[in-house]
């Protein structure tokens, strides 16, 4: 009785992207590119780099947006913070482990735990603070969705969302003059804008989408360039609340998602599956390598552009190496994987929803 | 016409609401954060400033009862209108008071920034924030609604506080639970506001102020050791403090189940008024409350001798700004009507 859907590959292939853009983003914290002037071509083609690579956080909560926009408010529903927590625990605690370990940290048991709990077990941690609180929110935030009957209505939601959190960067690029008290509602934002696109995925050949990704990009790099005056230090401002992340993110999404994948031969599309499925771990533990890797480059290599090809290595060792790490996390988690399995089997949960039917 | 039946509840928790604010800047301008609470007034004021933070509070539940039921429309958002023009009549007189008499503003730029921005008056945060929550309203509505049943909106408020407040019970001791959304809290304060007008207790008014002030009394008691009597601790119970929280749930029960039948007509007038008013009495607030401070401040530099003159201070705060709040309605309402009629032949025939 095999009643799972078939994947969609397009999904598999964006969260993909989004794992190989999160150590791209990373390296590039790493190269000196925020402490000086970007002048030169080098420089400039890193500040398109970094616009476009910022998108990966975003391309994550569309995805959620895309895939969780159903879900509803169930004793089920909640089983799914066992994998999330469990596999952050898992990596979690191998980056503490690392860290005391190579002596980059020295921190007593309360600490460690401490910093588990608070998600500073390592800097890519925030993530999973932010989206635990996204989780409990969604079953709420489908209500919202689903509560609108048309498309105006939700295409309304979304611009409010936008106007809160995501407009300020646009209309504060010259004079700070609309606030920013909203702005942490940024991943509702980006969430609202996957569900809408499950229901409403605009139509087009992919080039199409690619061009107008391109032409938006480059655009925009030009601007940053002269509105920055040139300053590097200002990339640090194009964040997932900026308006042009925003932008490139929603026409990867869709490029992504009207890629022909048909004709992909078997192999490739295992491989995108096998790593689509080990994103979160993956995307955790790149915090050990990058932790590995970076310190070795800054010092043997002078900061700016003699440091951008060493990208080309640096970017697949840290990514290889944490995808073979995710894959033993992943076996170490399976147990739990089977006893999470066993649990949706139970009455409690496996009720078609215990707490109260909700739509349909 | 159709209008619904004034509930004079409501309009009271308005106007005590409103008094609370004046009471909180204060003790803000005391020094209270800068002393170690020793003596007993320190005490009392320490009680006073745990007790006043629910002001906020008070307003936002009163936002989530009374706005639950509103849609999505073009009408709805008309509604706004009233929040922003208020603020902007409002501005007028403290832009005078920042250029003329403080002197942090520096130009016409300036001043136009500084309405923009929210910052020509100090208490103007509450706009800021009161916009984003206007413009989710119908949507926290779905949430709301969507739920069906009781246990359904209690799980959708505890989520709420799980992510805004919690953190605050959860970290007295040590850090251990994320602040990643705390600013979610008024979210919480309006689901709550929303439950309360579904599920109010019916509790006898001397029940529920015993409970209000014996949680009080026992918050300030564990505030006091907890904090070893550091005044620098009272910054922290803020809205989003899980104690703020409960006491705004049981002022607001309190003050919901008190009996006002027998209220003499004109004070019950009184409080329709004042209520009102309260949205620009409270911005108001800000212009007596920059003039007089400052000289209290120089009349007595102890902190504990300035005590007693909050007695005069807060009564000069609040007189001042409503009457202030009086000439500013007789502008509003003209124009507000004018203003309503233009765009309101604008909407469409009645669509979502």
């Amino acid at each position: 009785m095999n009643t799972i859907k078939e994947r969609n590959l397009n999904l598999d292939l964006i969260r993909c992207v989004a794992l190989l853009m999160v150590p791209i983003m990373h390296s590039l914290d790493h190269t000196g590119l925020y402490d000086q002037m970007l002048y030169g071509a080098a420089n400039q083609f890193m500040i398109a780099l970094k616009t476009l690579f910022t998108c990966c956080i975003p391309l994550y909560v569309m995805l959620s947006g895309y895939l969780c926009s159903r879900k509803t408010l169930s004793a089920r529903y909640y089983l799914g913070l066992i994998r999330i927590l469990g596999i952050y625990l898992l990596c979690g605690t191998a980056c503490l482990v690392f860290e005391q370990c190579s002596g980059r940290a020295d921190r007593s048991l309360v600490e460690m735990v401490s910093a588990l709990l608070n998600f500073n077990c390592s800097d890519y941690a925030w993530y999973i603070m932010m989206y635990f609180g996204l989780f409990l929110m969604i079953p709420f935030l489908n209500m919202a969705y689903h509560g609108l009957k048309t498309q105006k209505q939700k295409r309304i939601l979304v611009v409010t969302f936008f106007a809160l959190s995501i407009l300020p960067s646009l209309l504060n690029l010259y004079v700070q003059f609309y606030s920013l008290w909203w702005v942490r509602l940024y991943p509702l934002c980006y969430y609202f804008t996957g569900a809408y696109l499950r229901e409403y995925m605009p139509q087009g050949k992919p080039g199409k989408w690619a061009a107008a990704l391109l032409v938006f990009l480059a655009a925009y790099s030009v601007f940053f360039y002269f509105h920055s005056g040139a300053n590097g230090a200002a990339l640090i401002g194009v964040y997932q609340d900026t308006f042009p992340v925003y932008l490139l993110s929603v026409l990867l999404f869709i490029c992504l998602f009207r890629l022909p994948l048909g004709a992909v031969p078997g192999p490739v599309s295992a491989l995108l599956r096998k790593v689509s499925d080990l994103t979160l771990p993956a995307y955790l533990l790149t915090w050990i390598t990058d932790s590995l890797i970076y310190p070795r480059l800054m010092a043997a290599v002078p900061a700016g552009p003699a440091r951008y090809p060493w990208l080309l290595l640096t970017v697949p060792l840290s990514l290889i190496s944490a995808l073979l790490m995710a894959q033993v996390v992943e076996w170490l988690f399976s147990p739990i994987n089977r006893l999470t399995g066993r649990l949706a089997q139970m009455s409690f949960f496996s009720r078609n929803d215990p707490i109260g039917a909700i739509h349909d | 016409m159709i209008e619904k039946k004034r509930n004079l509840n409501l309009d009271l928790i308005r106007c005590l609401a409103l008094v609370l604010v004046p009471c909180m800047h204060a003790m803000d301008n005391t020094g209270l954060y800068t002393i170690q609470l020793t003596t007993a007034g320190d005490i009392l004021m320490m009680v006073l400033r745990i007790l006043f933070t629910d002001c906020i509070p008070l307003y936002i539940l009163l936002t989530g009862f009374l706005c639950n039921r509103k849609e999505l429309s073009a009408r709805y958002y008309l509604g706004y209108v009233r929040v922003y023009l208020t603020y902007l009549l409002c501005c007028i007189p403290c832009l005078f008071l920042e250029y003329y008499h403080k002197h942090s503003l520096t130009g016409i730029r300036d001043m136009i920034g500084s309405v923009i921005n929210f910052y020509c008056n100090g208490y103007a945060w509450y706009i800021q924030m009161y916009t984003g929550l206007f413009f989710m309203i119908p949507f926290l509505n779905m949430m709301y609604h969507g739920c069906s049943g009781k246990k359904q909106k209690q799980i959708l408020i505890f989520t709420f506080f799980a992510l805004s407040i919690l953190p605050s019970l959860l970290n007295t001791y040590v850090q251990l639970y994320s602040l990643w959304w705390s600013k979610l809290y008024p979210i919480c304060y309006y689901f709550t506001g929303a439950y309360l007008s579904e599920y109010m207790p019916k509790v006898k008014p001397a029940k529920a102020g015993g409970m209000l002030l014996g949680f009080l009394g026992l918050y300030s008691l564990f505030f006091y050791f907890n904090s070893h009597g550091d005044g620098s601790a009272l910054m922290d119970v803020y809205q989003t403090n899980w104690a703020v929280y409960l006491l705004g749930i049981l002022t607001f029960i309190f003050l919901y189940n008190l009996r006002l039948a027998h209220l003499p007509y004109w004070l019950s007038a009184l409080i329709t008024k004042i209520s009102d008013l309260t949205l620009t009495i409270y911005l108001l607030t800000w212009i007596p409350d920059g003039i007089t401070y400052p000289i209290m401040v120089r009349i007595a530099p102890a902190v504990q001798d300035r005590y007693i003159w909050l007695l005069a201070t807060v009564p000069i705060a609040l007189i001042s700004a409503t009457l202030m709040a009086l000439v500013i309605d007789w502008v509003y309402r003209p124009l507000h009507r004018w203003l309503m009629s233009r765009l309101t032949r604008l909407l469409p025939e009645e669509t979502a």
